[in-house]
């Protein structure tokens, strides 16, 4: 569905991303793990249409998404939920979800995708006329997702959800991933939470200042004394 | 003295009306168009030129709203395209060059097609004045007044309960999470800029009722960027009680020190209240 090619990012004059390759396929949950500054959001952003790259190309159903305005890639098919969240703070939960629906396919299908939204996220139905903004951090990313899967895209990118959460609240939200994904809808996961992203993927790849140094099964990752050391605290 | 409260509400609305373009364009897109009085006065002109066609002041107003979108929206091809990707704070200040670059375009282009002399719209009801409880209303400020809270009650209305009024909110809060919901932003910013222009239409022919010259233009922005900030930048709905407030303001210290010192009474409580509530009296105040 996916698919990165040696993608060389950079910000003015400062490399980012070194020759970057990757791939998601259909029903897929792949991780990408890598600590602060790795160039995980680089990478979405340029995803997302809100970087441009410097080389290298990224398809996703064979359709080239380079130089493509962020609106065009969500209407591709590509949903993705930002790092922080990124509410509209004076809106109120059902507006923030209505206007995930923007585009014409999923204006017309909102109000069913509403009701799986609440079958989701029960929290958010009692809060649907509450302003955003004056939200939890666990029901704004709640929101966050849903936002996103109002767009009724089988691809969705997730940015450091679990970032600034509880323990229980990264485990309800780690478990949604799952049933999401179970409802048909490919992820891109990246995250600093190592042991919960390689629990709940298929696959990952592991980003360090820029590149990517290995990839694999999440649970032969799990096991790989690289990981063990350098993200999970064991030698 | 109850006499001067009406004509202080009755401007009011004027000043709020004219703050609500400025305001818009800010909240949305941060760009601070000091063109926008000098805008109205083009509006103004326009209305004049019509009205000597034969057509009535207040049927100009949806011909000048038309003409006007049009206008913001070559303007905003033209000119303000380019500063959408900067951050805020090189947009506010080079939206306000290039505001300024304009309003001296059109205020002198203005002077030498028109002439510096000052004009007025005179239909033959200008001087009708309604007699209610010893009061007299003009019928000209009646119809402005009623024409402000029409266009405040449409645009609130647009803005809550159309789906384009909602892409327009969203992009005005956070517009990199709004083009990623679909929303075409750039798009998006080029109509609301073009609604905020041609909604000037309506003040436009008010003050063209008035009196105007090619250069009274800086002279309404500094009224209406006044109600901007007594509201509180961001705040929307604030600004026509902003407006009000500094119509009633002026029009208290017209009766109690005369009208000489209208413009200075009004800005020496202008500052006053910045003082006291830097936010703005309403605002949620995004930055000062």
């Amino acid at each position: 569905m996916l698919k990165i090619e040696s993608l060389n990012v950079k910000y003015g004059d400062i490399q980012t991303l070194w020759d970057v390759s990757l791939e998601v396929k259909p029903g897929e949950i792949v991780a990408l793990i890598g600590s602060n500054g790795a160039g995980k959001s680089t990478l979405l952003r340029t995803i997302a249409g809100l970087l441009r790259p410097h080389s290298g190309r990224m398809h996703y159903n064979g359709v080239l998404l380079n130089n493509k305005s962020p609106n065009r890639i969500v209407e591709l098919g590509i949903s993705m939920v930002l790092e922080g969240r990124r509410l509209f703070p004076r809106m109120t939960v059902l507006e923030n979800l209505e206007v995930g629906a923007y585009l014409k396919e999923a204006r017309v299908h909102r109000y069913s995708t509403l009701d799986w939204i609440w079958e989701v996220f029960p929290v958010l139905k009692e809060r649907s006329q509450q302003m955003a903004g004056s939200l939890s951090g666990g029901e704004q990313q709640m929101v966050a997702i849903g936002r996103a899967l109002m767009a009724r895209n089988k691809f969705l990118i997730l940015d450091e959800m679990s970032l600034g959460l509880s323990p229980l609240l990264v485990k309800t939200i780690f478990k949604i991933v799952t049933q999401i994904n179970k409802a048909g809808i490919s992820i891109f996961n990246v995250e600093q939470n190592v042991p919960m992203t390689l629990r709940t993927a298929h696959r990952a790849y592991i980003l360090e200042s820029g590149h990517i140094v290995g990839h694999g099964e999440a649970k032969s990752l799990l096991k790989s004394p690289h990981v063990k050391e350098a993200y999970l605290g064991l030698s | 003295m109850g006499q001067t409260l009406v004509f202080g509400i009755l401007n009011g609305a004027l000043y709020g009306m004219i703050a609500l373009g400025i305001a818009l364009v800010f909240g949305i897109m941060k760009y601070l168009n000091v063109a926008h009085g000098s805008l109205i006065v083009v509006g103004a002109y326009g209305s004049l030129f019509l009205f000597r066609l034969g057509v009535d002041p207040f049927a100009t107003i949806p011909i000048i709203l038309v003409a006007l979108f049009l206008g913001g929206a070559v303007l905003f091809l033209s000119l303000f395209n380019r500063l959408v990707e900067f951050p805020e704070a090189t947009k506010i200040k080079n939206s306000l060059l290039i505001g300024f670059g304009l309003m001296l375009v059109l205020d002198n282009l203005a002077t030498f097609l028109w002439t510096g002399d000052e004009r007025s719209i005179t239909p033959s009801y200008s001087g009708i004045t309604f007699q209610i409880f010893g009061l007299r209303l003009p019928l000209i400020g009646l119809s402005g007044g009623f024409l402000a809270l029409l266009l405040i009650s449409v645009l609130h209305l647009f803005l809550s309960r159309t789906y384009f009024g909602k892409a327009v909110r969203a992009v005005s809060q956070d517009h990199e999470a709004a083009s990623l919901t679909g929303i075409n932003v750039s798009r998006t910013f080029l109509i609301s800029f073009s609604i905020s222009v041609g909604l000037a239409g309506i003040p436009s022919v008010l003050i063209g009722l008035q009196s105007f010259s090619p250069t009274a233009g800086l002279q309404w922005f500094n009224k209406g960027i006044i109600v901007v900030m007594l509201s509180g930048i961001g705040n929307i709905y604030g600004v026509f009680p902003a407006g009000l407030f500094l119509g009633i303001i002026e029009a208290l210290s017209v009766f109690l020190f005369g009208a000489t010192y209208r413009e200075v009474t009004g800005l020496v409580v202008f500052v006053l209240i910045l003082i006291l509530f830097p936010k703005g009296m309403l605002g949620s105040g995004a930055e000062s």
